[in-house]
């Protein structure tokens, strides 16, 4: 694993990002292109062995550590109708902390991994971070308490140990067809 | 074990009859982790980061979705205000 130094310094995020971006390097390009060649390899190896091994060094926050008011556990109208056209415009529709090329957190890169290696040519990521609404409606409107979330033809699978489960038993990839046809 | 783990294992013994339960705290694992450094004091006790591995038939039926739906309901608790992670692995009996 990767030692990160012991107090917050620049140079410990220095360290951060350095990690996050070589991981990050395949995926920033190949996200929105076809699979790159050199990624078979990846293939031959037990999936969730390769991709556990990568999420392990990086920053992990499946659950939100700010604790959240109790009006946030409530889902607004504005926000569920914002949440629900997002599932019905988008077939396949990640809510993640981040972005696909600079994931904030293990799970969510462990998502975006799975997505790369089945070849995904385009999808939706919402970033949480970036909108505290979202951020605590999504959690409501699933009825699933972390993120990242994948959503595929309108239906919510789950997290990113569903999305590599079923990547494993193909389950994943057959759905991601469907969804780029339509 | 911790009080978080003997929660867990209680909770879900209770709910789900299961027929067969491991649960394995991997918090050690995610000791070097950037949180755990900025806020040790939440992170020093273990009991963050947890696998769980559950057999029931109450699960029979239910999608991949829906199991872990119910765990998540039965551990609510915990995961509001202890738990960092959770893994789950949720079958039912062949």
């Amino acid at each position: 694993m990767q030692p990160l130094s012991a107090c917050l310094t620049a140079a410990s995020i220095f360290k951060l990002a350095f990690v996050v971006l070589s991981c990050m390097a395949a995926i920033a390009d190949a996200f929105s292109l076809s699979l790159p060649a050199h990624s078979s390899s990846l293939r031959q190896r037990s999936p969730s062995r390769a991709l556990r091994r990568h999420t392990s060094a990086l920053y992990e926050s499946l659950l939100d550590s700010a604790p959240s008011p109790p009006e946030a556990d409530q889902l607004d109208e504005a926000t569920r109708e914002r949440i629900a056209a997002l599932v019905r415009e988008n077939p396949v529709l990640v809510f993640m902390k981040g972005t696909p090329e600079q994931p904030q957190c293990g799970f969510s890169n462990t998502m975006m991994q799975v997505l790369q290696v089945c070849g995904v040519q385009r999808f939706k990521a919402v970033d949480v971070l970036s909108d505290e609404r979202i951020r605590q409606g999504i959690k409501v409107y699933s009825e699933w308490p972390t993120i990242p979330q994948l959503y595929v033809n309108g239906e919510f699978l789950g997290g990113s140990d569903t999305a590599v489960e079923m990547y494993s038993s193909g389950e994943l990839q057959e759905l991601l067809e469907v969804a780029q046809a339509s | 074990m911790g009080p978080v783990y003997d929660a867990i294992e209680r909770k879900l013994t209770e709910e789900l009859s299961p027929t067969s339960l491991e649960i394995v705290d991997e918090s050690a694992g995610h000791a070097d982790h950037l949180g755990m450094q900025e806020e040790p004091h939440k992170f020093a006790g273990g009991e963050t980061h947890f696998r769980i591995d559950v057999t029931s038939e109450m699960f029979e039926g239910l999608s991949r979705v829906k199991r872990h739906q119910l765990v998540y309901k039965i551990l609510d608790e915990e995961i509001k205000n202890a738990i960092h992670a959770i893994s789950i692995n949720a079958q039912a009996p062949e």
